[in-house]
């Protein structure tokens, strides 16, 4: 089963991308609740990790599928550990991608980039959020990003954390935008890009991860906007596990390095045991 | 509640009438093809869980 990022994007960004695992693997993409095709909710408070983890079991119990290999990307990643933490004994394999354990740690790396920023680029930014990032514009556009900060947070600031090698040539940050809005202020905030301070905030799962006793395959871009650090503190939190730094690759790994993921990937699951051929 | 959750899953056809030679290719997995080939036998089903585990298609 494959959990998506955002959170409230949905799991078309894995297509095609993860397709040629079918080949051995039967593939079953969620859209998590509020994003994607499945259903919104009246009252965004319902939009927690929490309740995504019982989704998850939801969707495991209702197609019947016994134990499962669970992969997260990015905030999916998130998603995937919460789930660990409370049914592995429903997991054969667990892959965390491009994923944080510490909303704490992800925000000091988000601080780390914005200090890292040219300064033009970090003073634009800071004075769209100090001026608010909401209700701007037409009625229509008050509930989501101005396009200004689209631009700045995600296609200028985030860019090199996101593609390196294989940058995708259709990339939109505007397009990007097309997400779950209430689900995105709700879990991540809406005091933009750099900080995450909606309910998402609670996931603190550092100090738990050693009792992941599942097989673990953790993989990050070495420019990741997940930044690697915080693969290799799971790594070394979670007995056994596998990690992979894919070189030349941001946050969006079997984009950039699809070869290299779809192998370490499959490998994984065929042999869980086995030490990774491209970890560093 | 009864929320439905999207699913999507993708598989190679194990049953039905495709030509052993069919499957073999694509479950070789081979490492030169192009890097996101669809397996020739993809098939994908869609459709939703609601919270007690109910299949909708």
């Amino acid at each position: 089963m494959i959990v998506h990022g955002g959170p409230g994007a949905s799991h078309d960004y894995f297509l095609p991308y993860l397709l040629p695992l079918a080949r051995r693997n039967r593939l079953i993409f969620i859209d998590e609740r509020g994003s994607g095709k499945s259903e919104k909710l009246e009252d965004p408070t319902g939009y927690t990790v929490e309740n995504m983890v019982e989704d998850v079991e939801a969707v495991r119990q209702g197609l019947r599928l016994g134990k499962i290999s669970l992969l997260g990307h990015s905030y999916g990643g998130v998603l995937a550990q919460a789930y660990a933490l409370k049914y592995q004994q429903n997991l054969t394999h667990l892959l965390l991608c491009s994923t944080f354990p510490s909303t704490r740690e992800m925000n000091e790396v988000f601080a780390r980039m914005k200090e890292k920023m040219a300064p033009g680029l970090r003073d634009r930014i800071n004075q769209m959020e100090k001026a608010g990032l909401f209700g701007h514009g037409s009625d229509y556009r008050k509930a989501r990003y101005t396009d200004e900060y689209m631009i700045a947070a995600w296609g200028e600031a985030y860019f090199p954390y996101i593609y390196q090698n294989h940058p995708d040539a259709n990339y939109d940050p505007v397009q990007q935008g097309v997400t779950s809005w209430d689900l995105y202020r709700e879990m991540w905030g809406s005091d933009g890009e750099f900080v995450i301070d909606g309910n998402l905030k609670s996931a603190e799962y550092l100090d738990r991860l050693p009792t992941i006793k599942v097989p673990t395959l953790i993989i990050a871009g070495d420019h990741d906007e997940c930044d690697p650090s915080l693969s290799r503190e799971m790594h070394e939190k979670i007995s056994g596990s596998q990690l992979v730094i894919l070189p030349k690759s941001g946050h969006m790994t079997f984009v950039d390095q699809p070869a290299l993921f779809l192998a370490a990937v499959a490998d994984f699951l065929l042999n869980p045991h086995a030490e990774p051929l491209k970890s560093k | 509640m009864n929320l439905k959750i999207f699913f999507c899953t993708a598989m190679l056809a194990l049953m039905g009438s495709l030509s052993p030679l069919l499957r073999a290719q694509s479950q070789a997995a081979p490492r030169s093809a192009p890097l996101t080939m669809v397996p020739a036998d993809y098939q994908a089903r869609e459709g939703f869980v609601d919270a007690h585990g109910v299949l909708i298609y």
